[in-house]
């Protein structure tokens, strides 16, 4: 891999992880597309690709961190009491239930899915489900929406993540375990499971960046270690994994406010789209 | 008394995640773990916070309200 080609994954993994079109999925299918020399089935793409991932779990500390510190502090007060009192409490335990079924299959099914990096027509067919996945979600919840007169009082009628119950929380928390396969993005299912579960789209897409938050660090964290083999550009693997952050946080802030009266179709037609172009250009 | 049960349960559930973690670290088993890896250090990270969650969980059940 090239300084450019590194630096530019970099930039496209962190601007497409949080929107919900999937990084992985991009991330195995844009060198194919460009016919770049290296390999996504090298032992290592992933550990690159799980550094890129760590400067996206970084941007997303530090852009909810004092969040971020009321949920570790509310863990540790509920954890210690044994029981839930307030709304941090009660977030920091929806995202410990919501964690553990991903971080579980993540652990298990890693050769497995390890393999499917190798093969872009694949996530291409798997980037064209996310499409499918993240209409029906708009669909669906486009049935039991009021008529109001505006999108804004529309979205009113639905709930903080922190009402969401726990059961709701587990659900959309397996839903990340989809997004093990390249092309189904993990924003985009937990989102659309938020959605599903009542919830408001920018409060879907918050608890959907908190839930990412620590699978994507630990992921990274136990991955990192693979880095450091001989042969290995640390420094500029690193400096991509710095730009990734930067793109990360500037694509979460975006779609912080898109939400507010946004929808996923967008996303989803572009999955659509991209995901029938790569099968089509991918032989 | 279903409180001191699920308690239990969980406590036994925590003791059986820390053996497995260290049977893990130790290499002494496998289980859907690299095989070309000695030491399965994930998995047994991995089992240690489940057996802390469980703790937690048995921590919850302890403090349930009594029904009836």
């Amino acid at each position: 891999m090239t300084a450019a080609q590194a630096l530019f994954m970099g930039l496209l993994q962190g601007a497409t992880e949080l929107f919900p079109v999937s990084s992985l999925g991009h991330a195995v299918i844009v060198p194919s597309l460009f016919h770049w020399s290296f390999k996504q089935s090298d032992p290592v793409f992933l550990p690159f690709l799980v550094l890129l991932h760590l400067g996206t779990a970084t941007a997303l500390v530090i852009l909810y961190r004092r969040q971020w510190a009321r949920i570790v502090a509310g863990f540790a007060r509920a954890a210690l009491r044994g029981r839930i009192q307030g709304e941090d409490e009660r977030l920091a335990m929806l995202l410990v239930v919501g964690t553990i079924p991903a971080g579980v299959a993540g652990l298990y099914g890693e050769s497995y899915f390890k393999r499917l990096f190798g093969n872009p027509r694949a996530a291409a067919g798997f980037l064209l489900l996310n499409g499918l996945i993240l209409l029906g979600a708009e669909v669906l919840r486009r049935r039991g929406e009021r008529r109001t007169s505006s999108r804004a009082e529309q979205e009113a009628a639905y709930l903080q993540a922190e009402r969401l119950s726990f059961r709701a929380a587990l659900l959309v928390g397996s839903c990340q375990i989809l997004a093990l396969f390249p092309g189904i993005s993990r924003s985009g299912v937990t989102m659309a499971g938020g959605l599903l579960a009542g919830l408001r789209h920018q409060e879907a897409a918050r608890f959907s960046f908190l839930l990412a938050t620590p699978v994507i660090a630990a992921a990274g964290l136990l991955e990192v270690p693979g880095l450091f083999k001989p042969g290995v550009p640390l420094g500029l693997y690193t400096a991509a994994a710095v730009l990734s952050g930067f793109a990360a946080y500037a694509s979460a802030r975006f779609l912080i406010r898109w939400f507010r009266v946004g929808r996923l179709d967008p996303y989803g037609a572009y999955c659509l789209l991209a995901g029938a172009l790569g099968l089509a250009l991918l032989r | 008394m279903r409180g001191t049960s699920l308690t239990a349960a969980l406590m036994v559930l925590a003791v059986v995640l820390v053996i497995l973690a260290v049977l893990y670290a130790l290499g002494t088993i496998g289980w859907f773990a690299n095989p070309s890896d000695v030491h399965h250090y994930k998995h047994a990270a991995a089992f240690f916070v489940l057996a802390v969650l469980a703790v937690v969980g048995a921590n919850f059940a302890r403090n349930r309200p009594v029904a009836g």
